[in-house]
């Protein structure tokens, strides 16, 4: 059940990626990335049940830490770019 | 017995989540459905393989941590895909899809101010 999890998430995560590489505008792409990188995070925590590594956790938690803060400085750099960015 | 009943339906929950995700980033037309997809079904399947995580049993070190993770991620998912729709709003990204776009029946530019 949790290797079926595994493939499910990883799964996804490649149909996501075909959205990141495709999306039309860059807000999509960045909406892909975000969506990339919690799927990650969740891969990490099954991760640290299936290997027995308590680590895996503190690896997750900053992975989420510093997904968080590269969305929000993407959306600020993207904010003040204007038109510099294509749409 | 009831444990892994109960471990099973979240993780089976989750992965419907995931799914779901994934289909609905083709799915959906524009930035802003994607990221409501990305925002509610993310964050509630990541949730649900979190806590068939928990469910397991584990110290209570790997307890705090995985509790503190959920938290951090419930929080700070909305507040990411909020700033980066924003974003897209004024830039203008496929804004003529919005069908009623009450931001700008409003008045409001996205800017704060009077457009």
């Amino acid at each position: 059940m949790i290797i079926a999890a595994l493939v499910t998430i990883i799964a996804s995560a490649m149909v996501v990626f075909v959205r990141l590489a495709l999306g039309p505008s860059v807000p999509d792409r960045l909406v892909a990335a975000n969506t990339l990188g919690v799927m990650f995070f969740t891969l990490i925590v099954l991760l640290a049940g299936v290997f027995q590594t308590d680590s895996f956790l503190d690896v997750a938690l900053v992975y989420a830490v510093l997904q968080f803060a590269d969305v929000l400085i993407m959306a600020k750099y993207l904010n003040r770019s204007g038109s510099v960015v294509s749409t | 017995m009831i444990r892994t009943v109960l471990q099973y339906s979240f993780l089976g929950l989750g992965m419907f989540f995931f799914a779901s995700t994934a289909v609905a980033m083709f799915r959906f037309r524009h930035v802003y459905d994607r990221a409501h997809a990305a925002t509610k079904c993310l964050t509630g399947g990541s949730l649900s393989i979190l806590v068939a995580f928990l469910i397991q049993g584990h110290s209570f070190p790997v307890f705090l941590k995985v509790i503190l993770a959920a938290g951090f991620l419930f929080l700070t998912n909305a507040v990411s895909a909020h700033a980066l729709v924003r974003a897209a709003y004024r830039q203008g990204t496929s804004v003529d899809a919005l069908e009623p776009d009450e931001l700008r029946e409003q008045g409001d530019d996205g800017f704060g101010g009077d457009p």
